[in-house]
Parts: structure tokens; sequence; C-alpha cells
């Protein structure tokens, strides 16, 4: 494949160097902005408009006569601007500073998000830019993209993780606002490829940790590839103040993080497939 | 017949937590004068003496005569002083700054020491008569005004000046494989073939029959341990503890007269001598050098032949970190107020290379680690050195040790580090060879580099170089004139008038401590110690005297990140942007930033060390290259040369205490940062960049060491893949040419304290859940939530 440079810029609003949990090794992790999904367990809300927006911490907030509104001269350091544009030529030049981790870990880039594939032509670019530097590659989806994505993106990224965040489509759209086909015909793809992959589910109590969604888990997978990985992920509530800071609602205010009898009720039926399960909070 | 293993472990169990217990948690600290008298009255009978025989009757006084401790669970004996937690008076070294502080031992806020007014009579009474010929007495009349003004502004310290100085290692295979009784012949040898030609033969013989003197008092004091550990076999009747007293007894009418022949020979036989070079003149950081390469001899023959199990090793070593926490030095209320805790800087050293090139690791570095966990204490630290060849193994288990939050093992990393001591001089085999200190290395048995010897306040120089010598908070002058801010028409003019201050203020520094140095080997000389030394017998000269085959002095630059900060600051607001007048910045500075909030917080946004940065790490390296010009042009005294360090200990706090506001926005009195790492809070783009900024500083050419603190959250360190990332990332900062790094791992305690006190704790990283966030950066519920999972991790 060429590379074509389209200068096309790329909106993202963190990166995390050190990461150890998007992949192998010791991982350098670029958070784009923007997605079309709105999982009501989000804890990344700032992620999920595609603009720039601007964040309050009103604990450090000085309530000045006037509100400069501007981050940079917020003598509070209450305001914080999320979202940056970046070019990918620019992204990979920074990211590329912790290439010596990455050769002795064998990490490498994770492209998280936010949905990464909801700003296609930029992450295309940048992963052929790392393709064409050997730099190894990973990417974070809800697999919300077109086939033909995928496709290319089969060439381009050496390890997948994703979300199954519900197998029933009714139920998926009352979750996240999205209808799941697309996401369970890509899964399939890859989980039937020969991609390095780790497939993972939040474990929402309430919203998706009923028996009938585990087992039609289990036997998704158990279909698709005997023997993946599944990693189970409790839910947590750390993004309850990412949310005041938005000033948003939290969508779920009395949901609590899983028990741990509920946690094992999961793990005991989903450990009933030819599956490998990973439980987040033992490891 | 051996014992089913799960009791045994439990009898080391009782063992360590009881010796730990009466040794140490629940040992009151006491100063006693005994050692004081002895010495002042060996001093008084042998008054005729040149100064090395002085010392040798008085170390052979206080040995035959001292009040012998020795705790009811201990394997093998020897303690400096007649009890634990209890620190020896040196009044030929420090009496009249210990007579300044006799009041306030007992009452100081940091590392208090219990001193009844009985004993304070006795002891001011006794170091009265040292008044004007301690140590201290003498240097306080050679130093010039020019340097003791100096000091008194805060712009340098140095070293030396009341105590001796240690950081040392002597030749411990030397001392298991020929004991007391062959280094005796040694000197009988020299004293019989080198008769006197001229004043220095004379010298030589004296040496040499104080160094006889001396190494016969030892033998002597081993077996008044030996009678006592005889009589105490009497009188109990548990039949396993007279079993363990007898044999005790045995080995210390053995050694460390003659070789040792197994492990716990050996670890006797250097455990006394270890007590006694602390009675001889109490330095800090006696090192115990490769402590895993000297013993593993010792070790794998007893394993082979049955002698010793790992359960045994593991209780003695366990009881060495133990009885070495138990030894605490006098020290001043200054630097106590700087240095709580009783630091003695005792340090083993694991791993390595071997002469040939090849992994030294082996099984008993992976006791050492072991041991410390299981003692948990404060000293020893563990200097664990890593090469390219290294046992991932081995690299595993060292980054289990540091998830354990002892603060050690810190990593040294050999590829630096060799080089390092071939530049000083060393053969290839002789540099394979260090050891290390907290930072510093050097090689075992023959090095006497001489650390602290004085620290340069670097933050402070720079304010002098904006404004023309003169200190802006107080208004007087103390440096060269290079010249006011106002005045320079670029950021190379006031680089360049940095420079001249720091060359100034090192300068100074030479000159007092080659003044101290002398006095040192006229008055203070030690000829115990350097009878295990090389090459001191050979040469018939005491350490003092450059007897030792490798001298150096060292003196160390402080606060590297926080003056790059500032020069960085002042370049981008001043020269670059030209946002800021500067004399609006001498003004803020001048006040303290009063007034001036919008200016401190430019100063504040300026690009910070720590952050992959060029502006400001480019600064910082280049700062860090005119120190190392300016320290390795002098020669030192005992032959050899300066060398630099950029390392703090805490003195990052005293010069902070006594310096004004800075140009990154530092208001006045606070501490600067600490050895080479960033500002506090400073770095945050993640561990990864903070480790480029600190290796664009020249890591080579600072000879004698660059220290890394780096705060981690154990809760990055949690499982295997992430123990294993942790190895890389150690591997990927010593590719990149690092010296030495360590880790703080974040209790919870700590946690709050970041809660409390965001802006010293931005660069804490945490892992939340299957991510990682800056802890300052979460809402309080979150962090409140973390911590109260660490919590309960840290139980489990
Ligand atoms: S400028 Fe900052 S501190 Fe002041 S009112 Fe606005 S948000 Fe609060
Ligand atoms: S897919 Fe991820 S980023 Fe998007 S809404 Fe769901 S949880 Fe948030």
């Amino acid at each position: 494949m060429t590379l074509v440079s389209t200068n096309e810029r790329g909106i993202i609003y963190k990166i995390a160097r050190y990461a150890l949990h998007d992949g192998p090794g010791i991982r350098t992790t670029v958070f784009l902005k923007g997605c079309p999904l709105r999982c009501l367990w989000c804890c990344s809300p700032e992620s999920q408009s595609g603009e720039p927006e601007l964040a309050k911490r009103e604990e450090l907030c000085l309530t000045c006569s006037v509100c400069t509104g501007e981050p940079e001269t917020c003598p509070g350091g209450a305001l914080e601007r999320i979202g940056r544009e970046v070019t990918a030529q620019a992204l990979l030049k920074e990211v590329e500073r912790d290439r010596p981790f990455w050769r002795r870990s064998g990490g490498g880039v994770t492209l998280s998000g936010g949905e990464p594939l909801f700003q296609p032509q930029f992450v295309k670019e940048f992963l052929q830019r790392c393709r064409e530097r050997h730099i190894h590659t990973a990417i974070e989806s809800s697999l919300f993209c077109k086939r033909e994505l995928l496709e290319e993106l089969m060439d381009l990224v050496d390890y997948f993780q994703f979300d199954l965040k519900a197998m029933d489509r009714e139920q998926h759209l009352r979750l996240t606002g999205l209808d799941n086909r697309v996401i369970l015909d890509n899964a399939a793809t890859l989980l039937r490829s020969a991609k390095s992959l780790l497939t993972r589910i939040p474990l929402v109590p309430g919203c998706n940790d009923g028996e009938p969604n585990l087992r039609k888990l289990g036997a998704f997978l158990e279909r698709h590839r005997p023997g993946a990985f599944l990693e189970i992920l409790p839910y947590h509530r750390m993004g309850v103040g990412r949310y005041e800071e938005l000033g948003r609602a939290y969508p779920l205010p009395d949901t609590l993080p899983p028990t741990k009898e509920e946690m094992e009720r999961a793990l005991k039926i989903l450990r009933e497939y030819p599956i490998r399960v990973i439980n987040e909070g033992g490891r | 017949m051996s014992q089913p293993v799960t009791e045994r472990r439990e009898q080391t169990i009782r063992r360590i937590t009881a010796m730990k217990k009466r040794m140490i948690l629940e040992r009151p600290t006491e100063l006693l004068p005994e050692r004081a008298l002895l010495v002042t009255a060996a001093y008084e009978e042998h008054a005729a003496e040149p100064p090395v025989m002085q010392r040798a009757y008085a170390l052979q006084k206080v040995l035959a005569e001292m009040t012998l401790f020795m705790d009811d669970d201990e394997l093998f004996v020897g303690h400096p002083s007649p009890r634990p937690r209890s620190p020896i008076v040196c009044p030929e070294l420090g009496a009249c700054w210990i007579l300044d502080d006799l009041d306030s031992f007992a009452t100081r806020s940091a590392d208090a020491i219990g001193l009844t007014e009985e004993n304070k009579f006795v002891l001011r009474d006794c170091l009265t008569k040292w008044r004007r010929s301690s140590l201290d007495a003498v240097v306080d009349r050679l130093l010039s005004e020019e340097v003791k003004n100096a000091l008194d502004e805060g712009m340098i310290t140095v070293g030396g000046r009341g105590t001796a100085q240690g950081n040392i290692s002597i030749n411990y295979r030397k001392l298991l494989a020929k004991g007391l009784r062959g280094i005796i012949g040694e000197i009988d040898e020299k004293l019989r073939t080198d008769m006197p030609r001229d004043i220095e033969g004379t010298k030589k013989r004296t040496f040499w029959k104080a160094a006889r003197i001396s190494c016969e008092a030892v033998i002597t004091f081993a077996h008044r341990y030996a009678d006592l550990t005889a009589r105490k076999a009497e009188e109990t009747d548990d039949a396993r503890r007279k079993a363990e007293l007898l044999e005790m007894s045995a080995t210390l009418r053995r050694v460390p007269e003659f070789p040792a022949a197994t492990f716990r020979e050996a670890l006797q036989s250097l455990w006394l001598v270890y007590t006694v070079l602390h009675i001889e003149a109490d330095p800090h950081a006696i090192l115990l050098g490769r402590f895993d390469q000297y013993m593993y001899p010792f070790y794998a023959r007893d394993k082979a032949e049955g002698r010793i199990s790992d359960e045994d090793v593991l209780e003695l070593l366990a009881s060495l970190w133990i009885k070495c926490t138990a030894i605490i030095k006098l020290m001043d209320s200054v630097t106590t107020r700087t240095f709580a805790g009783f630091p003695l800087f005792q340090n083993v050293t694991i791993g390595g290379q071997g002469s040939h090139g090849e992994d030294a690791s082996n099984d008993l570095s992976r006791l050492i680690l072991d041991a410390a966990v299981r003692a948990r204490v404060t000293q020893p630290s563990i200097g664990f050195r890593y090469h390219n060849k290294i046992d991932p193994d081995m690299l595993y288990k060292v980054a289990e040790t540091i998830r354990e939050g002892l603060g050690y093992p810190a990593v040294m990393n050999d590829n630096c580090i060799i080089p390092k001591h071939l530049i000083r001089g060393a053969t290839l085999e002789e540099a394979r060879n260090y050891c290390t200190n907290c930072v510093e290395t050097d090689i075992e048995g023959m090095t006497d580099s001489r650390a602290h010897s004085g620290y340069v306040n670097f933050p402070k120089c720079l304010l002098l170089a904006m404004n023309d010598g003169v200190d802006p908070d107080t208004g007087r002058r103390i440096g060269p004139r290079t010249g006011r801010l106002e005045t320079f028409s670029s950021f190379d003019k006031l680089f360049a008038a940095y420079e001249t201050q720091v060359a100034h203020f090192t300068r100074l520094i030479v000159d007092a401590y080659d003044l101290i140095d002398g006095a040192h080997a006229v008055h203070a000389p030690e000829p115990f110690m350097s009878s295990l030394l090389d090459d001191c017998i050979e040469r018939g000269m005491t350490r003092q005297e450059g007897g030792v085959r490798y001298n150096f002095s060292g003196i160390f630059g402080v606060g590297l990140a926080s003056v790059a900060d500032a020069m960085a600051a002042v370049r981008k607001l001043c020269f670059d942007d030209r946002s800021v007048a500067p004399s609006a910045m001498m003004e803020a500075l001048k006040n303290n930033f009063q007034n001036a909030k919008t200016l401190r917080n430019s100063c504040e946004e300026a690009p910070k060390f720590g952050n992959d940065d060029d502006y400001v790490d480019l600064i910082a390296r280049d700062a860090a290259h005119i120190f190392c010009r300016e320290v390795t042009q002098y020669p030192c005294m005992r032959g050899g040369f300066y060398i630099p360090e950029l390392h703090s200990v805490s003195t990052h706090v005293y010069f902070g205490e006594v310096t004004g506001a800075t140009p990154d926005g530092r208001l006045k009195g606070i501490a600067f940062s600490d050895g080479a790492s960033p500002v506090g809070g400073r770095d945050r783009q993640g561990p990864t960049a903070a480790v480029r900024s600190m290796t664009k500083i020249d890591h080579q050419e600072v000879l004698q060491g660059v220290l890394y603190n780096q705060k981690f959250s154990r809760t990055l360190l949690k499982g295997p893949g992430e123990v294993a990332a942790f190895t890389d990332y150690i591997r990927t900062y010593c590719d990149l040419g690092g010296h030495h790094i360590q880790f703080n791992m974040i209790s919870t305690e700590e946690l709050r304290k970041a809660q409390e006190n965001p802006s010293a704790y931005r660069d804490l990283i945490v892992r939340v859940a299957g991510y990682s966030a800056y802890f300052t950066e979460l809402n309080r519920n979150t962090q409140d939530e973390i911590i109260a999972r660490t919590e309960y991790e840290e139980l489990s």
C-alpha cells in the first residue's frame, strides 16, 4: 500500500506514555476524540464529542469576578481544554520518542478513544507511517465501522482490542444508542482471522450481566474462535467526576460495581464455554 | 537432624522479630559518654606520641575496656557502643560542635537522642578538654573568611569539618582470606625490611606500628566476646541456645584473627571488623561492598557440604540488616533536620559483572533480597548492578523487591559506570569490581573517593549571576561581579555569568577541602581502617595521607533541575518572548513574587525539566557539563583529582531554605530538586518522558554519579506482566546511559498527602481500572476509592 499523505488532521485528547494495558509491552496510547456510541457506563465522556471542549474543576475555581473562560489564563487552573489537532506526521514524531522503551519491551503505539475509527483517514495515514517505521500497532475500538475499513486495517494493525458490550440488538441499542449488527459482523471477521486480539466485556450490573447475554457471548466466541481470550472489566464509577466537570448528568446514577458474588456468577457462566476468561480485578 | 521447613522458618521469624523489637523498635536512643572518656584517657596517657599512635592507643583502650553489647538472640556479635541505637561520641573529631549541640540532642524535633543530666555533665566536662585540639577546632582555624561567608550564605557546604568521612569499603576478600594475623604478618615484613633513611621512612614505620597495635587490639576484642559468649553458654538452661553460644565462642577464638573457613565465620569476622571501623572514627557509609561476591565461595562450599541451609543464611542475613540499623551516628542539629531517620548510608552491592564481564549474580544475591524484605528495616540499602548479560530472573526479582516499597534496591548501570572507573584510572578488571554507595561507586577495598567534600548551590549561583554577584534576597555581595540581567544582550551572556559563579564557588570548596583533607591526614589518621585498604601497608601511608590506590574528592552539584527550570523561564520570558522586562523579573524575585501573580504564573508555565522538552533539557545538560568541567580540573590533596556528582542527599532542602525566590516560580525557602531528578510534580508527561529528559544529561562525564529518584505507584506493578514491563523500563533507562535509578513506591499514606498537597504530586500516576491516570487529576471520590483499594492491596 502506498502512503497517501493527506495532511488530514486528527483530533486527540490525551497521550498516555508507559501504558501497560493496551496491548503487549510498554505502550504509548493515543486517545482520539469522538465516538458514535453513547454507552451508559462510559467512563470517558470527554472522548465522545468530536469537537474540542472545556472541562472545569469546581474545587479549583477561584470564582473570579470575571471568568476568563480560557484555560491559558485561568488563575485557578480550573479550566482544561480537552482535544487538540495534530497531523499524522507530527503525532508520529511525538510518540516515537518512546521507541527505546518499545524496543526493549516489545511494545508500540495503541490508538484508543473515543472511537479511533471515527477518524478513518487520519488513522489510516498514521498507521501506514507506523508500518513504514516498523512500529508495533494496536487499536482499541468498538468495531463500529464499515467492513472495507476493517479490511484495510487488518494489514495495518498488529493487535486488536474490542468490547462486545451486548449481544442482543435491542439491548445494545438501549445501552449504547446503536445497533450492533456491524459490530458483531466485524468481530466475527476478526475472530476468524489469525490476528492477535483481545475481546472484552465491561460487566455492568443491571445492564449486560444477565445470563442470556453472557451465554450468547460465550457461544459467539466459541463459534468464531474457540480458545479466545475474554477479559471481564468490572464496571466502575471512576468517571463520575468527569461528567461533573463537563457539566453533564451521569447516566447510571444508581448502578454499583459488581459485587464479588456477581463477578463469580458471571465467571462461572462464561467458563462453561471453551474460551479463556481473564478477570481483570484479579490480575 | 534437620527440622521440618515450616518449623525452621518460624524459628527465624521469632528470632528476627525479637531482635528487631529489642534492638530497634522498642529501643530508646541514648547518648553515652563511655567512648569519649576512654579516648580522652588514652590521649592523656600517650600525650607525647604522634597522632597516628595516639589513635591506635585510643582504639586499643576502647576495645579492651568498653562495655560489650550482646542480644539474647544474636548468632554473631559486635556492636560499636554499649547499647543499640546509642551513637558513639568522638571528642577528638567534633568536640566543639558536640558541645554546642549538647543541650539540644534530647529535645530537637528530628532524631532526638536521649541524654541524662548526669551524662551530659560528664560529657561536657570531657569535651571541654578538647575545645582547642579537636579536629573541628583545627579546621575552624584553617578556613578563610571568604569560605566561612560562603558557608553562612548557604552558597556551599564543605564536608569533613568535624567528623570522619566514609563512603568507603575495605578489602573484605583479603580480610577473610588472610585474617588479621595475616595482615600483621604483612606489616611485620615491612617493619623488618624497610628501614628509615629519611623522614618519610620514619613516618611509615610509625604508621605500621600503629596499624599493628590496632590489629592486635581487634583480636583481643574478639577474645573478649569469646569469653562473654562462653559465659552466657554456661548460664543458660536452654540446650539449643547453649549450643549456639558455644559455637559462637569457638568462632570468635578463630576470627577475625585467622582466615574464615565457613559462611558463619566469614560473617562474624567481617562484622566484628565492621564494628571496629565505627569505633575507630565513626564515619558514615562504611560500605559492605560486593557481599554476594566475596561471601559466595563460603556459601557455596557450606551448602555443598551440608553445613548450612538457605533458611540459615536468611536468618543470618536478616540479623545483619537489623544489626546495621541498630547502629546510629551522632549528627549535628542542622544535618539532622534535613536528614531525619538516622541514615547511615551503609550499602550492600549485588549483581554486576565478574572479572571477565560475565554475569556475577548468584543465589546469594537472591537471598540478600529475600532477607532485606524479611527484616524490613532501613539499613543497609542495596545497590543492584545491572548490565546487559544480567539474568532476566534476577532483574525480575529486583523489580519485585522494589515493589515492596523499602526504597531499595537502587539500580546501578554497569554500562555507564565501568567506563567511569577506566577514566578514573582503574584497570578493566578492577573497574568491573566496583561496589556502590548510595549513588557513588568505588572499587572495593582500594578507593577513597570522599563523597560529600562539598556541595554547590546551583540556583543561588544563578541568582548571583542575574544580580552582579549580590544576593537579591539579602542585598549582600557574595560572588564575583558578573553584570546584571538588565545589561545582558542574550541568554548566552546570562549563562556565561552563571558559569563564572559556579566556577568561583567550586574553587572555594576545593581550597577549603584541601585544607580539611590535610587536617585529617595530620590529626585524624585511621591506622586500623588503613591496614585493610590497598595499598596503605605497601606504601606505609594511612588513607588520610593518600595511601589508598585510588583517591578522589567528590563535589556535589545541588538543584540541577531547579536551576534549569529557572534559566528556561528567564530565557523564554526575558529573551525569546520578551514578555517580561528583566527589571520586572528582578523586582518580583526580590519581593518573593508578592503582587506579581501573573508573572509568577508565566514563570510556572515556562518549560520544565522532566517532560522531554529540549528547550529546558539542554540547559540542564549544559549546566551539568560546565560543572563537571570545573570540578575535574583540580587535583586533590591525596593524589587523584576532584570528581563531580549530581546528588544532593538532602542538601536541596537546606539550600532551598536559605535561597530567595527563583525565576521558575519557586518561592523563597522552598526545597530545590533532588539529585538530578525533575522538580517534584513538574514532570507531567509520564515516566518515559522523564527518563528521556534525565538521559539528555551526559551521565558518563559525571564521574561520581547521577541520582534519579522516581516516584512510582505500586498499583503499576501489580501483576507479572506489569513487573516484566517495569524491568524493560529499567533496561531502557540503562540503554539510554543512566547511572542510577531508584524508585519510591507510593504508599497510601503518601497518596493522602498528595490529596492535600497536589502540586507536589502532579507527576504521580496510578492505575485506575485497566488504565492509568494522574492521581491529582482525579476527583476526590475517585482518589478516595484508589486509596481504599491500595490500602486493601497492601494488607493482602
Ligand atoms: S477563570 Fe478559572 S478560576 Fe477564575 S472563575 Fe473562571 S474557571 Fe474559576
Ligand atoms: S464506545 Fe467507549 S468511548 Fe464510546 S461511549 Fe462507549 S465507552 Fe465511551
